[in-house]
């Protein structure tokens, strides 16, 4: 398991990802146990592949990790950094009809990497409570 | 990453809700499988279209089965081809909760790899030669050491019967046990772990009659059942 250190964004000191993984109006408590797994997994696996992680087309270093659960499409968008062998998870959006949603979820994601890259202090080790 | 705190992090999710409990329960398994999956083909260094011909599937098939995103699961008959392409065992077992927790959090590909029966043969002939040279005790008293096969796990377990009509194990390694702490007390009622079925403590058997004890009047014994008996004729 220690290949990959997840990592979470922080804003405000909270993580929006941790907030949206434990309200249960966006990811109902078995739609959380997949994902939840799913990070778990991959932290311990070197290489990840197609189709459960790829790079985002057009957007350069942003990774969406596919959870798939029941007919709900997750992506996790996060970003192989800031240090080595770490995985930021930067935001979390759903595909609807090979559509984000929100349809601005890549730019976000691209922001907050830029914020994370020169400031540390917006990362917190992701919690797999 | 900190392999406690994740524990932590995950008992205290379990602990807290019953709904998640059993989520990730399902989760694990299916998770566990897609991921052995793909470690048990690297390790062989088959690609899908290999592995899948191997195991007399599609590659395609192969695919889908180390998908965790897949809508279907494997049946048990799948996981079974797959364990006779990889000539590997298969187990189904139910478990305490530590062993999920222990085994959620150990997903390093590497340590998913599974020897074939072929590979782990020279050690499994070593280790079972072993545990025939061992010896058995005739009579178990207090303060006696025993030695009685720990037949589910495959190996001896070792002790000293204590006066409360318990034994004090010395070296007890199980899977909820693997560092082999010494605990005292009635071994079934301190140590209910589902291996120790051929080993029974208690006064009574599993009919509730009297369970034969062995040693003089007395004299505080470990009671040994007709169970047991059998076993140590055959192992004697």
């Amino acid at each position: 398991m220690n290949e990959w250190l997840f990592l979470d964004y922080v804003e405000r000191d909270s993580s929006p990802i941790w907030e949206w993984i434990n309200d249960k109006r966006c990811v109902p408590v078995k739609a959380k146990a997949k994902i939840q797994r799913i990070l778990l997994q991959l932290a311990g696996t070197v290489s990840w592949t197609r189709p459960l992680a790829s790079n985002l087309d057009g957007y350069p270093e942003i990774v969406e990790v596919r959870i798939r659960w029941m007919n709900t499409q997750y992506r996790l968008l996060g970003y192989r950094g800031p240090g080595e062998r770490e995985f930021t998870l930067l935001f979390p959006a759903l595909e609807k009809g090979d559509q984000f949603v929100p349809l601005n979820a890549p730019e976000i994601a691209t922001n907050r990497m830029s914020i994370v890259k020169v400031d540390r202090s917006r990362i917190r080790e992701h919690s797999f409570g | 990453m900190n392999t406690a705190l994740v524990k932590r992090d995950l008992l205290s999710s379990l602990r807290s809700d019953r709904e998640y409990r059993h989520a990730w329960n399902l989760e694990n398994v299916y998770t566990s499988v897609c991921f052995q999956l793909r470690a048990l083909r690297e390790q062989r260094k088959f690609s899908q279209a290999a592995f899948g011909k191997e195991a007399n599937m599609a590659p395609e098939r192969i695919s889908i089965l180390e998908d965790p995103n897949a809508p279907t699961k494997p049946t048990l008959n799948t996981l079974l081809r797959i364990a006779n392409a990889c000539d590997v065992g298969l187990e189904v077992r139910f478990v305490p909760y530590k062993v999920v927790i222990d085994r959620s959090t150990t997903t390093d590909l590497k340590a998913l790899e599974v020897p074939s029966f072929d590979e782990e043969l020279p050690e499994l002939e070593a280790s079972i030669a072993e545990l025939a040279l061992a010896p058995m005790p005739e009579v178990l008293v207090q303060g006696s050491r025993f030695s009685i096969p720990y037949f589910s796990l495959g190996q001896w377990t070792s002790g000293t019967a204590d006066a409360s009509g318990g034994v004090l194990p010395h070296a007890e390694m199980t899977s909820s046990n693997p560092a082999g702490i010494p605990r005292r007390g009635p071994f079934a009622e301190r140590n209910p772990s589902p291996n120790q079925g051929e080993v029974r403590t208690e006064n009574s058997s599993a009919s509730g009659a009297a369970t034969p004890l062995l040693g003089g009047v007395g004299t505080p014994v470990i009671p040994i059942n007709a169970k047991t008996l059998d076993l140590r004729s055959r192992y004697a």
